[in-house]
């Protein structure tokens, strides 16, 4: 501090002023930058809890419903992508486990006697896809829900990864298809945002990295041990990715 | 000119008694972000954890399920004296059951990589993933009690253990 001898005026001296100015700007910005750190380490840790949170859910919806639903069917990842993202299905009767009525319908018996529901689209752009009842690496899997009617396609459900508007990928789900054509003998929907039935079950801010069911759906005649196992991965900018992954069992079946 | 006698400091005990207390305000919230950190990928490594533990179960049950018999033969013969693996390659009807070892890494599922897809399997791929999967069978009459036990000792604070319960029978 200087004095002036004279007039005993106390004063900073310049110099006192700007190091002090520099020490305060100094501490001041340390300050700042570890409080811009914390609020962005918590936005992160906040992001990750809700990935994880996300794949759980996730999870948890596609075992419920595909535990108590039968039928189930898988396709070509690429074939799908090319249509697309389109899921066309022949609207017949559904093999539901002991129900000897519908397998008795003769639109789900083939020439060898034994019923089979596997179906081919007739469509061009999607040429040789099939829906089978076992296919690994799938990217949908389409099934009859446990409350649906086994008469008709049109009732479905569908797990499928699609593009969102903006691009990127989520899961959406279908639980009706569109009836097409005069007599209503195929319906079909897509797993975009073009689809008004196609629920997004993902939030946005999380993508979907991808996802791949291994249908073991066995025939739809005699399907003693329908499985399907379920992979996923998510990712978000700002809290990571999940690669999460479940085996699901049927529930209806009759035990041999 | 400054007055070198009358110059007031801070003495060497205040200026550490400041540096500690600055310590604080600084380490304890970044204490409590390195713990979120820790919790959040607890919790995502328990959820993936979680998952393949009932994925355990879900496939023997899917075996009980295609065959009582072959269930029961298996089971005995493979598991009931000592822990199991069990796995499935997506295409067969039934998975594959084999023994193995908690205490050593025959237990351990591999990260296998298939057309850019990820997923655990035991004994296939080249990746080792932090996750162990085994299966404690114990049987009494024809009912059996399978505990799918998922566990990572990838970080000795925040042990992943998962034990999944279910009982099944082979009528």
């Amino acid at each position: 501090m200087l004095k002036n001898g004279k007039n005993k005026i106390k004063a900073f001296s310049l110099v006192e002023i700007i190091i002090s100015l520099a020490i305060f700007s100094f501490i001041f910005s340390i300050v700042i930058g570890i409080a811009l750190m914390l609020v962005r380490a918590q936005s992160k840790v906040q992001s990750q809890v809700f990935v994880t949170q996300t794949a759980q859910t996730l999870v948890n919806d596609m075992s419920q419903s595909l535990r108590y639903g039968y039928a189930y069917f898988g396709g070509d990842r690429i074939q799908y992508t090319n249509s697309g993202y389109k899921i066309r299905l022949e609207n017949k009767a559904i093999a539901k486990p002991g129900d000897l009525d519908i397998q008795q319908n003769q639109n789900c018996i083939q020439s060898n006697g034994t019923l089979n529901c596997s179906l081919v689209s007739p469509d061009t752009e999607i040429t040789n896809s099939q829906l089978v009842n076992n296919r690994q690496d799938s990217p949908f899997i389409v099934f009859e829900s446990k409350d649906g009617d086994p008469y008709t396609y049109a009732d479905q459900n569908a797990y499928c990864i699609g593009p969102r508007s903006d691009g990127t990928m989520t899961l959406y789900k279908l639980e009706t298809f569109k009836e097409i054509e005069t007599n209503g003998s195929y319906v079909e929907d897509f797993c975009n945002s073009s689809s008004n039935s196609a629920q997004d079950m993902i939030p946005d801010g999380i993508n979907l990295d991808y996802v791949s069911f291994d249908v073991n759906g066995q025939s739809s005649e005699n399907p003693t041990n329908p499985m399907v196992r379920v992979k996923l991965k998510l990712t978000s900018e700002i809290g990571g990715e999940i690669l999460i992954q479940t085996t699901i069992t049927q529930r209806l079946v009759q035990i041999l | 000119m400054y007055n070198l006698q009358k110059i007031k400091a801070l003495t060497i005990v205040e200026t550490l008694i400041t540096l500690l207390a600055m310590s604080f305000m600084i380490a304890g919230p970044i204490f409590f972000i390195s713990r979120s950190f820790s919790y959040s990928h607890y919790l995502q490594k328990k959820t993936i954890a979680n998952s393949l533990a009932q994925e355990g179960l879900e496939l023997v049950t899917s075996w009980r399920n295609n065959s009582t018999t072959t269930f029961s033969s298996t089971v005995d013969s493979v598991c009931l004296n000592s822990s199991c693996a069990v796995d499935w390659n997506g295409s067969s009807d039934i998975p594959t059951l084999r023994s193995c070892s908690q205490e050593n890494e025959s237990c351990r599922l591999y990260l296998y990589s298939e057309n850019g897809i990820q997923m655990f399997r035991h004994g296939i791929g080249t990746e080792a993933s932090p996750y162990l999967r085994s299966l404690n069978i114990s049987k009494s009459g024809n009912a059996y009690i399978i505990e799918s036990r998922v566990w990572s000792e990838e970080d000795p604070i925040f042990k992943i253990d998962v034990k999944l319960k279910k009982i099944i029978y082979a009528l």
